[in-house]
């Protein structure tokens, strides 16, 4: 991922859209050989056909982009996800997945002239009150698990961040522990309270990181950096569980490095593809 | 527990594998290597001044304090060696010298070769001070060198004190014996004062004699004055006298000659008186006659006078009576018969006249010169006879008279040969008497003089007399003043006099108390090192800690909530750190704690403040810059805190800051609290770092809040520690 990219567009000044496609088996081929369309995001509904019911999307974004100190992180995007879907936000290590989930979660400010409603807030205006409907899972520096301690105690932590400060919160036994992870779970085994992080799968512990993410009760999930389960198999199970909480209810936005991430999963529904091909680090997929 | 008390996972970690556990070892045990490691080294370095080894030199030759020999430097060598107040080396100049160049010793003290002598001198004549020389070497130690002036200067104070002892008795000996002079000379003032009392009523007798004097060389230059005068008569006179007595001379030899002519005369005399006598013997037949003669001359006379009165009487009568009857005829008228009478009468007068008849006076005188005839002629009878008489003796006495005239004549010889001595001598008196005369002036002008001298000295005796009334007043001052002066001087015994000694010797003595006392450098730094401790291991906890733990910002906690979450953790740690290391200095090091609770409780408020503090910080500033700020901040608060020297001593820069950096107040909250006399400073302390606690908290919560929202910068740091 160290490739350089300077796209001569870029060097033009010439606006560059993310192509959010759907349905797309195949990475979505560079932007940069296709006709440059126009500033208006073009958003291809993942329901086919006609709405059997009005959409209500989670997030809707139009000129979405951040650029910091040392140039873009990414955009600008055009992107609308509708509410209870699983969207994939595929781009390169470096290319600003992280920076777009974070600023959809209401992490993250964007540029001035960016256009951004998630669960129905203006952001970033409404930061908090998005920061409360939305949670986090899987990124790096952010919802890191103490490696050496049990999952209990994780859980535990985020339950007593979680309830009012008044409130006792008890030892998480295997039962409580069930019912908050269950839904994450799914038919995978849990692990007991008493296991370590470190003695943890890695998809249990991408799993219990998504599970204390729902602990919040979140309308929007984002999951970041799915590829850190290395094993494409175990990957699966991953996307299937993120699959099952989109379909839920909760709109989940989850990032992968791998461009060809959707066409090589097997999905009950294919979920939305939001490729970043600009930002520093955006190569065009082989 | 409460949700919010919950240190989440933060500490948990730790709990497994051996590395995480030493860190949290490390992080309760690094306070403990700053406080206690420090304390204890710094323990009681004053009390270990005994293993300082330091030369000492006596090159002290000694002296003598009265009649005893003095060895001072030997005395306060064996002071310093028996108090063990450093690891004294006795040794020699050379070695000293040698030994502090090359660290041997760390300063070389020298009591040097005049020490007694100088000590000596404090009662002589030229007093001097008597010095010990320290030579110091900083190369060796610049502590050590401070450290031992220190010493040095308790030595010089304990030597001066015990030395300048025995020369204050010294002196003081002195002292008593001027007393007793004092007295002494008071007691002769006094006998002065009665001396001159005498003195000046004998200088007034003296005045009064000298007056007196004075009157009479007056006097005696008067008589003087006379006697010149007469001495120069007298030597006219002895002049005369000389010539005179020639003259004598010459007259006695004349007269000798005549004398013998006299004899011869006399002898003659003496025939012719023998011839004499026997032809008077008619002329005395005669002389009776004529005596027989008169008697009756003067018998017939006699009767002639008687008769010549009976008729001079009558003839009155008969011319009275006449007289009468002729006034009676006048009258009668018969003038004729009156002027016959008065004729007759007249007639009777002249015949009567012419008659001469002798007067009654006549008669008288007459009669009067009768006896003297009478007389005359037994007169001339007698004479006669004596004549007669007379001349007998006179031929007897011619006779003699020849004999002694001859005798006159030898006598004359002899008085002219005297007169010629008389001369001779009367020559001789008159030089004398002219040198008298010279003499006798002289005497008046000595006398004058004298007169002259007397009356001066008779004013000078009198001037003497007032001089001695002065002397006597001065006397009884300088009795009375002596007297003073000994009893100012005081009167000691000689355990008075001992401790007058010791008093002056060291006059002024330290009496210090304290409010609170810490009991050596340890116990004093302590407040200084458990905040610096505290400082340190909060950096560390914070090294090994989240200040914000990222967790609970990707949670909708509240800021506070995050903060909290990253605080508690440290927190329990902090709370470690000040039991091991408040249990490590109690028990370990020896740290006494006037108030132990005060004193644990104020120690875990530094802690929480400091932690809070450096999480504020890392949180406002990010986790490298943070850490740059907390090791910045540590150095300004080392500097500034005055927790080794009193910040007044540090520069305007240092005092600035001073009490704007919570250290500073936790050192001094800590000073109450282990050593005692706690008062509003403590409570002042717990006030601002209970604020500087409760701030940085609410700073990290507020600050929390915001860091839920995430920059690229903090996604992406460009810098990490």
């Amino acid at each position: 991922m160290t490739t350089p990219h300077d796209h001569p567009q870029r060097a033009s000044g010439a606006p560059r859209h993310h192509r959010t496609t759907t349905t797309s088996p195949l990475p979505t081929t560079a932007p940069t050989a296709a006709p440059a369309p126009t500033s208006t995001a073009t958003v291809a509904d993942a329901s086919p056909g006609a709405d059997p019911a009005p959409t209500v999307l989670a997030v809707h974004a139009e000129q979405l982009r951040l650029h910091g100190r040392r140039g873009v992180v990414y955009g600008p995007v055009d992107l609308e996800v509708p509410t209870g879907t699983l969207a994939v936000v595929q781009g390169p290590q470096g290319g600003g997945r992280s920076s777009l989930l974070l600023t959809l979660a209401g992490r993250m400010v964007p540029d001035d002239g960016s256009r951004l409603t998630v669960l129905g807030e203006p952001l970033p205006r409404r930061r908090t009150a998005v920061q409360r409907r939305a949670a986090l899972a899987g990124f790096a520096g952010i919802d890191d698990l103490d490696e050496s301690v049990s999952v209990g105690d994780v859980v535990r932590e985020r339950l007593a961040w979680l309830s009012p400060w008044y409130r006792r919160t008890p030892r998480v036994d295997q039962g409580t522990f069930a019912r908050l992870a269950g839904p994450v779970f799914g038919e995978r085994p849990l692990p007991r309270t008493s296991t370590l992080v470190w003695d943890l799968d890695e998809v249990d512990a991408m799993l219990l990181r998504v599970a204390l993410a729902t602990a919040q009760h979140p309308d929007l999930l984002v999951v970041d950096d799915v590829d850190q389960v290395h094993d494409s198999r175990r990957r699966q199970t991953v996307w299937t569980r993120l699959e099952a909480l989109a379909a839920a209810g909760t709109t989940v936005v989850a990032s992968v490095a791998s461009l060809d991430e959707v066409a090589r999963m097997q999905w009950a529904t294919l979920p939305q593809q939001i490729t970043l091909a600009t930002g520093p680090h955006a190569v065009p997929a082989a | 527990m409460l949700s919010f008390t919950s240190t989440g996972t933060e500490l948990r970690r730790f709990r497994r594998g051996l590395l995480p556990r030493l860190a949290v070892g490390a992080m309760v045990l690094v306070p403990l290597l700053y406080g206690a490691l420090y304390l204890w080294a710094f323990w009681d370095p004053t009390g270990n001044l005994d293993r300082l080894p330091v030369a000492l030199v006596d090159a002290d030759e000694g002296s003598t304090l009265g009649d005893e020999p003095l060895h001072a430097g030997a005395q306060v060598t064996d002071e310093l060696l028996d108090s063990d107040d450093l690891d004294w080396r006795v040794t020699d100049a050379d070695a000293a010298a040698a030994g502090v160049a090359d660290g041997t010793y760390y300063f070389a003290v020298t009591i040097p070769s005049d020490f007694s002598a100088d000590i000596a001198s404090a009662g002589g004549d030229d007093p001097t001070d008597a010095r010990i020389e320290v030579t110091y070497n900083d190369a060796n130690s610049f502590l050590a060198s401070t450290l031992g002036r220190t010493a040095m200067a308790q030595v010089q104070s304990a030597v001066s004190s015990s030395i300048g002892e025995q020369a204050v008795d010294r002196v003081l000996v002195g002292l008593g014996s001027a007393r007793d002079g004092f007295a002494t000379a008071a007691d002769g003032a006094l006998t002065l004062r009665a001396a001159s009392g005498d003195l000046s009523s004998g200088a007034h007798q003296v005045a009064d004699g000298a007056a007196s004097a004075a009157d009479g060389a007056s006097r005696l230059a008067d008589g003087s004055q006379t006697l010149a005068a007469g001495t120069d008569s007298l030597a006219g006179g002895a002049t005369q006298l000389a010539s005179g007595a020639a003259t004598l001379s010459d007259g006695a030899g004349r007269t000798a000659t005549g004398a013998a002519s006299l004899a011869d005369g006399a002898g003659r005399l003496a025939q012719g008186a023998q011839d004499a006598v026997s032809s008077t013997v008619p002329l005395v037949d005669g002389a009776e006659a004529v005596s027989a003669g008169v008697d009756e001359l003067a018998a017939s006379t006699r009767t002639n006078a008687a008769a010549s009165q009976t008729l001079t009487a009558a003839l009155r009568t008969l011319q009275a009576s006449l007289t009468t009857v002729a006034q009676q005829n006048a009258q009668a008228g018969d003038l004729a018969t009156a002027g016959g009478i008065q004729q007759a009468l007249t007639t009777l007068g002249t015949t009567v006249e012419g008659l001469h008849l002798p007067t009654a006076a006549e008669q008288q005188a007459a009669l009067g010169r009768l006896p003297a005839l009478e007389q005359g002629a037994r007169d001339l009878s007698a004479g006669a006879a004596d004549l007669h008489a007379g001349l007998g003796t006179l031929a007897g006495k011619a006779g003699e008279l020849a004999s002694g005239a001859s005798q006159v004549a030898d006598g004359t010889q002899q008085v002219a040969a005297g007169a010629s001595q008389l001369a001779d001598g009367a020559g001789t008196l008159s030089g004398g008497a002219t040198q008298l005369r010279s003499g006798s002036h002289d005497l008046a002008d000595g006398a004058a003089e004298l007169a002259g001298g007397t009356t001066t000295l008779a004013q000078g005796a009198g001037q003497v007399a007032d001089g001695t009334d002065q002397v006597g007043d001065g006397a009884q001052q300088l009795a009375d003043g002596l007297e003073d002066g000994a009893a100012q001087i005081p009167d000691d015994s000689d355990a008075t006099r001992a401790d007058r000694a010791e008093v002056l010797a060291s006059p002024v003595a330290l009496d210090s108390s304290d409010v609170a006392r810490a009991e050596g450098f340890g116990e004093g730094f302590a407040p200084f090192f458990i905040p610096l401790a505290l400082f340190v291991g909060a950096l560390i906890t914070w090294l090994l800690l989240r200040p914000v733990p990222t967790r609970a910002l990707g949670t909708p906690a509240a800021g506070w909530r995050t903060a909290a979450a990253g605080f508690l953790p440290a927190l329990a740690i902090g709370v470690a750190q000040v039991a091991v290391m408040l249990g490590v200095i109690h028990w370990g090091v020896g740290l006494q704690l006037d108030t132990a609770v005060g004193t644990i409780a104020f120690t875990l408020l530094v802690a929480a403040t400091f932690l809070a503090l450096q999480q504020m910080l890392m949180a406002v500033l990010g986790p490298a810059a943070g850490k740059v700020a907390v090791l910045a901040l540590l150095m300004l608060q080392l500097a500034s805190s005055g927790g080794t020297y009193p910040v007044e001593t540090t520069p305007a820069f240092f005092r600035a800051i001073h009490p704007l950096l919570p250290m500073s107040y936790a050192v001094t909250g800590l000073r109450q609290t282990i050593t005692g006399g706690a008062d509003g400073r403590l409570w002042l302390s717990v006030a601002v770092l209970g604020a500087v606690l409760v701030g940085s908290l609410a700073i990290t919560s507020w600050r929390a809040g915001r860091l839920r929202t995430w920059t690229l910068a903090r996604l992406h740091p460009a810098l990490s520690i």
